[in-house]
């Protein structure tokens, strides 16, 4: 990954009307990194995508793709990147093979035909159905395939892995992995957390159209929530440990499993008088830290 | 951006034949079923009725033109309604314009790749239907006396396309500019019927003669002489004119327009800094 800027979004804000879309977004992704956004529904993610593209007038703010404006020199912009939206529609009477060929004819470049062969086998579609004869998952499929096909040195997903099955869903990674060793970029939108945490580098955490967190996967989850497991010598009573950002969640006799999201300093203080015999740290998952951020207990992530 | 009217094109073949033919048929149904009922006809061309719907019924050349003119003019600007307002309203709504937008053309060329293919599609629909007609009166010639020549029906069911390609803009126009389809159409079906009627009422009724001017159909000549003199230049000039100042409005609109989002224009615009600062 190098250190270069693909996409910068300054002040990034969309309106419709009086309703917030997305509120001073500032984000950026490096060149060659597979980066993660995440969020609720309705939190921004699509808004942002679309915004990036020009799909949707950014009403303040700025996204600057390569360095160019994303309004300005949106055509520019957009020869060097491929989108797969999350609410794909195609064309009902045309043929997959026909819709890959138009949308090649559209682009600057010339297509790889044999890398389109290639992603078409690997996805298992036969393209020389009509669209409306394919299933939801087929049609994601054509979703995917169109995304990889221009080798683009963005790729924009929007939900890739929606509806496919587990074995297409593992292409889609191996995919999105063999983009980020060619050393170009993806910008992925997933509710898919397994999967982002598989593929991500870095993520971004969207809530009510604000950015609330940019990190690193490794970074977030090893330091962002800790799960502990302490034995004690002497077993402390039910709440015990009254400090923000500690929670208890369940206990074994003298074995005490807590979430901890920030004060580690200060449950050590308190957790001492019991006698700690030995404390283990659990791994998270990033979906537990996402569902720390937006569990009914902690809104916002303010306490992660 | 050519590969793109390419497809627009392609993707109405049947579009083109059905309509084509379809209106083949309508203009042989009516051509051939006139001679035998001349007469009967006659006597009906003073009812208001059908001065109302602007047909002409004291001479063959005249039923011609207020028949095969007027009405086949009709059916063409139904299929303008239906295809101008899928095709950006429409695609929207459908969410297929949206993998369009994220390709490296720029709006203009968008709606321009449209607008073209919409033009072909009618220019291809209407010369099918034209030929068409022209060889069914060249039949019917040879048992009945009829003074309009095929080349003067020809000439004057494609002096149509001028106002057909003002109902595609005004139509592309509305799809850039309302939330949806739905709307877009019911706005322009609404136009188009008080057009079509206003101008024929106005015809009936001296103190609305000025309404005439803001209906299209009053540019496009439906009597008799059409066949003999052809279309004026004026009228194709005024038809034009309109619809090239559609297509602007539709470009200025397009390019502002948050896809796939169906908002009302005024939600489109930049909040003030006091919405701002209060969200």
């Amino acid at each position: 990954m190098s250190s270069e800027i693909i996409l910068q979004t300054n002040d990034l804000s969309v309106y419709y009307g009086a309703h917030r879309g997305i509120k001073d977004l500032n984000l950026s992704v490096q060149k060659g990194e597979v980066f993660g956004y995440l969020g609720p529904n309705g939190a921004g993610k699509t808004t942002t995508l679309r915004a990036i593209l020009d799909i949707i007038h950014p009403t303040r703010g700025t996204a600057n793709l390569f360095g160019l404006d994303s309004q300005k020199d949106g055509v520019a912009i957009r020869e060097r990147i491929s989108y797969l939206p999350g609410e794909l529609s195609l064309y009902r009477s045309m043929k997959a093979s026909d819709f890959f060929d138009l949308l090649g004819s559209l682009q600057k470049n010339k297509l790889d035909k044999s890398y389109l062969e290639q992603l078409i086998e690997r996805v298992d579609l036969d393209p020389s159905r009509k669209m409306k004869e394919y299933s939801h998952g087929n049609k994601q499929k054509i979703g995917v395939v169109a995304a990889f096909m221009g080798k683009k040195e963005l790729i924009i997903l929007d939900e890739p892995t929606i509806g496919l099955d587990p074995l297409v869903q593992q292409t889609v990674l191996e995919l999105v992995q063999e983009v980020k060793k060619d050393g170009r970029t993806i910008f992925l939108s997933s509710h898919n957390l397994k999967e982002v945490q598989t593929v991500c580098d870095r993520v971004g955490i969207i809530q009510n159209g604000e950015l609330i967190k940019t990190e690193k996967v490794k970074t977030l989850i090893t330091q962002q929530l800790k799960r502990l497991e302490i034995h004690f010598r002497k077993e402390p009573p039910h709440g015990a440990f009254p400090i923000e950002g500690v929670k208890e969640i369940s206990r074994d006799g003298n074995l005490v499993l807590l979430e901890v999201s920030q004060n580690l300093d200060r449950l050590i203080e308190q957790a001492a008088p019991y006698g700690i015999v030995d404390i283990e740290t659990k791994t998270v998952s990033l979906e537990e830290i996402f569902l720390a951020f937006y569990g009914p207990q902690n809104k916002g992530g303010q306490n992660v | 951006m050519y590969n793109l009217v390419i497809h627009e094109t392609r993707s109405r073949w049947r579009a083109i034949l059905g309509w084509g033919f379809g209106l083949i048929l309508f203009g042989a149904v009516y051509i051939s079923i006139f001679p035998g009922l001349f007469e009967q006809f006659k006597s009906l061309k003073d009812l208001a009725v059908y001065k109302l719907v602007g047909m002409q019924l004291g001479s063959v050349e005249g039923y011609m033109a207020s028949v095969i003119l007027v009405y086949a003019v009709i059916l063409l600007c139904i299929y303008c309604i239906i295809a101008s307002t899928s095709t950006l309203a429409g695609e929207e709504d459908n969410g297929t314009l949206e993998l369009i937008v994220a390709m490296p053309l720029s709006r203009w060329q968008i709606l321009t790749a449209k607008a073209v293919a919409l033009s072909v599609v009618v220019l291809f629909m209407m010369t099918i239907a034209s030929i068409g007609n022209a060889i069914i009166l060249a039949v019917i010639k040879i048992n009945h006396p009829i003074n309009v020549t095929p080349f003067g029906l020809f000439t004057a069911l494609m002096s149509s396309l001028p106002l057909a390609l003002g109902f595609i803009m005004i139509g592309l126009f509305l799809g850039a500019i309302l939330p949806n389809r739905r709307l877009s159409a019911t706005v322009l079906t609404i136009f188009f019927i008080a057009s079509f009627f206003g101008e024929n009422i106005a015809g009936m009724v001296k103190s609305l003669e000025p309404i005439r001017f803001f209906s299209l159909f009053n540019y496009y000549n439906t009597t008799e002489i059409i066949f003999s003199d052809g279309a004026q230049l004026s009228d194709i000039l005024i038809l034009l004119g309109i619809a090239a100042a559609f297509f602007i409005l539709a470009l200025i609109c397009f390019k502002r327009r948050n896809i796939t989002v169906g908002a009302w224009p005024w939600q489109r615009g930049k909040i003030t800094d006091e919405e701002y600062i209060s969200s």
